[in-house]
């Protein structure tokens, strides 16, 4: 619709340019035959009568005058004093009305867009009351982005057919307008009535004429010339007052994580938080915090161990009294007990899963958010969002056991989908593309072969466990994305719930 | 904030830019009601009580006045700084619109994606209507200034030829050679 009222505006510009001109030219013609014609008083009538509208009385008048012989003086003050009390064009009404039908032709395309990006955001509203957590982002993104691209288009081509409209305000203004043609027929008159009675004096018009001649002064060019300057300096300025604003449009990225739980924690002094650039979901700031690295092992801020040198898995753990009084809080009457996963970057797998086994045989763990900083939308005091993906330490009892999972495993560079299947697909852990394309892939599959199930579930299996902690939450991550791209858009991920199979 | 901030900023510029329209109209037609009045009793012989009514008018017929007055000079433009100020209005309720938007769309409150919405249909209503309502109220003056222009030259030709008379009449009472006026 946009596409069509835009095709309409530039066809009315065009054609109302293309009449600008072509009037002028045609009223330049009329009126130079208007001059030759006066030799011949006689003749000089039938020919005013062919001049365009607004020329046509005064010209008849003047051409009538001559014919009768009157003074020529007279004729010609009479012929000035009427083309200066003439409407040349159109009258108020019709101008009014133009004006009206070219302010709304000129905007329609705008308007169009405009009200199909309202009607999006609302059926994107009505999408998203049923929805909750990333997928309602999906969801409500998915409905609204194509809506705003014909929206931007829109402006833009509106901002062309604005600047059309100058140009042909620009052509009126030099070509049409009223003074313009009321001293185009004046000079006619005179150059008939010398070409008619050449030698005759004239000493009324000659100095009315004089005093009604236009201004030659440099006043209006160098007033014009300061307007445009000023008025190009505004634009520029806003500009560049406004380059941050479309930049961060530009950049993609979208302000959309709950202020809340940006960065719900303080990390432990001297940890490496792994990033990873999409996927996950905001925090849930209830749970406990165990935290790996990068020199001890704490749950829910008591000591659980210290870490052996290069963060090899610690050879005891134990479970004090305080670290019991400190979960039972969390747990609030259920048995199992789910936390914050936060690990340095630097640890190896083997060193987590050995602290995850601890926790799950000693107080029920069952569930880790494994924590990672997201790579946009850092909040006031420059810290890191912080977003996290579920992982399960045991296979979800929603899993059909007689369908094969989605599975990814990890090992040194590489991850693969599905290792065991007939369409395993292998990517290597290097260059910009592997993200996107790993997200595309074990989405596709997992919505796939989910089923009845609302939760999207994937395998994790490690092929080396020394492989670090960083390695695998970007991949985890990745895997998560919704972006489509290898940069952050600031989009929680789609979902994901991960498993560890060994 | 919600959408009927919108709807009632849309309801409220549109009749600003409605009235603004219809006083520049109104004033319009009464100069130009009140120059052609002028301009026939000044034709009609009574030119100085029609530059008596011209002073007691409005600062807009300065140029009239000076017609009148038998002034041999330009006409002058007529004071359009009423006409100026109508058309900055215009875009005012658009000003507004996006300062309500911006404020109301900024805060974390549940009615957002109606507000966004509302603000979106307010946008499309109002960019038109104060679009051509500038372009209305500057046709409006561009036809007053004509029409008053066209009533100075009318003066004025009856001034010039008076000069003109009156300098022939001075020549031929001083005995002078008539030279041709033109001839300066």
């Amino acid at each position: 619709m946009a596409t069509i009222l835009l095709f309409c505006a530039v066809l009315c510009e065009t054609a109302l340019f293309a009449f600008i001109v072509l009037s002028a030219l045609r009223e330049r013609a009329a009126l130079a035959r208007f001059v030759r014609a006066a030799v011949d008083p006689d003749r000089l009538k039938d020919i005013a009568m062919q001049l365009p509208g607004a020329f046509r009385a005064p010209a008849t008048q003047f051409a009538g005058e001559l014919a009768r012989k009157g003074s020529l003086d007279d004729l010609v003050t009479q012929a000035v004093a009427n083309a200066a009390n003439t409407t040349f064009g159109l009258g108020l009404a019709e101008r009014v009305g133009v004006g009206i039908t070219l302010s709304f032709v000129v905007f329609a395309p705008l308007a169009s867009a405009m009200f199909g990006a309202a009607a999006s955001i609302g059926e994107a509203g009505e999408a998203a009351r049923a929805l909750s957590g990333p997928m309602l982002f999906l969801e409500a993104k998915g409905q609204i982005d194509p809506s705003f691209g014909v929206l931007d288009a829109a402006v833009r081509s509106t901002a062309f057919l604005l600047a059309g409209g100058v140009v042909i305000g620009a052509a009126h203004w030099w070509l049409l307008r009223s003074e313009v043609r009321e001293a185009r027929f004046v000079l006619a008159v005179l150059r008939a009535a010398i070409a008619a009675r050449p030698g005759a004096t004239a000493p009324v018009s000659g100095r009315l004429t004089q005093l009604l001649a236009p201004e030659r002064s440099l006043g209006p060019p160098i007033a014009a010339f300061a307007f445009f300057f000023a008025a190009l300096a505004a634009g520029w300025l806003s500009l560049f007052a406004t380059s941050s604003i479309r930049q961060a449009n530009a950049a993609d990225v979208y302000d959309v994580w709950p202020s809340d739980v940006r960065a719900p924690f303080k990390t432990p002094l001297g940890m490496s938080i792994p990033p990873s650039s999409g996927g996950g979901e905001p925090i849930n700031a209830t749970l406990a915090t165990l935290a790996i690295g990068p020199e001890r092992i704490e749950v829910a801020g008591e000591l659980l161990g210290d870490l052996a040198p290069a963060f090899a898995p610690p050879g005891r753990l134990e479970v004090a009294p305080a670290v019991e009084r400190a979960l039972s809080s969390f747990k609030r009457g259920s048995t199992e007990l789910e936390v914050n996963l936060l690990v340095h970057a630097d640890v190896p797998m083997s060193t987590v899963i050995t602290v995850l086994q601890f926790m799950r045989n000693t107080h029920n763990l069952r569930r880790a958010h494994a924590v990672f900083a997201r790579g946009v939308a850092e909040d006031e005091e420059g810290r890191r969002l912080l977003a996290g993906v579920v992982i399960q330490l045991v296979p979800p009892v929603t899993i059909d056991p007689n369908k094969r999972p989605v599975t990814v495993q990890l090992s040194g560079s590489t991850v693969t989908i599905d290792p065991a299947g007939p369409d395993a697909t292998r990517l290597e852990r290097s260059g910009t593309k592997w993200r996107t394309q790993l997200a595309s892939v074990v989405q596709k599959k997992a919505l796939a072969s989910r089923g009845d199930n609302p939760q999207v579930w994937v395998a994790a299996r490690l092929a080396e466990e020394d492989l670090t902690y960083g390695s695998f939450v970007e991949v985890l991550g990745a895997a998560d994305s919704t972006c489509g791209r290898d940069s952050d858009c600031g989009v929680p991920g789609l979902g994901i719930r991960y498993y560890l199979d060994r | 904030m919600d959408a009927t901030g919108a709807w009632s900023i849309v309801l409220a510029g549109t009749l600003l830019v409605a009235g603004l329209f219809a006083w520049c109209a109104r004033r319009a037609r009464a100069t130009t009601t009140t120059v052609t009045r002028l301009v026939d009793l000044a034709l009609g012989g009574r030119a100085d009580e029609a530059r008596i009514q011209a002073r007691n008018a409005s600062a807009e017929l300065g140029p009239v006045l000076d017609a009148l007055g038998g002034e041999l000079a330009p006409p002058r433009r007529r004071p359009y700084w009423r006409d100026a100020v109508a058309a900055a209005l215009t875009p005012l309720p658009l000003v507004i619109l996006s300062v309500f938007a911006f404020t109301g769309l900024r805060s974390a409150g549940p009615d957002r994606v109606e507000l966004a919405s509302a603000v979106l249909i307010a946008l499309g209503i109002l960019l038109p209507i104060c679009a051509a309502g500038a372009f209305a109220i500057i046709a409006v003056a561009r036809h007053t200034d004509r029409s008053m222009r066209g009533s100075c030259v009318t003066l004025l030709a009856r001034n010039v030829k008076g000069a003109v008379d009156a300098e022939v009449a001075d020549a031929l009472r001083r005995g002078a050679n008539l030279r041709d006026p033109r001839g300066d």
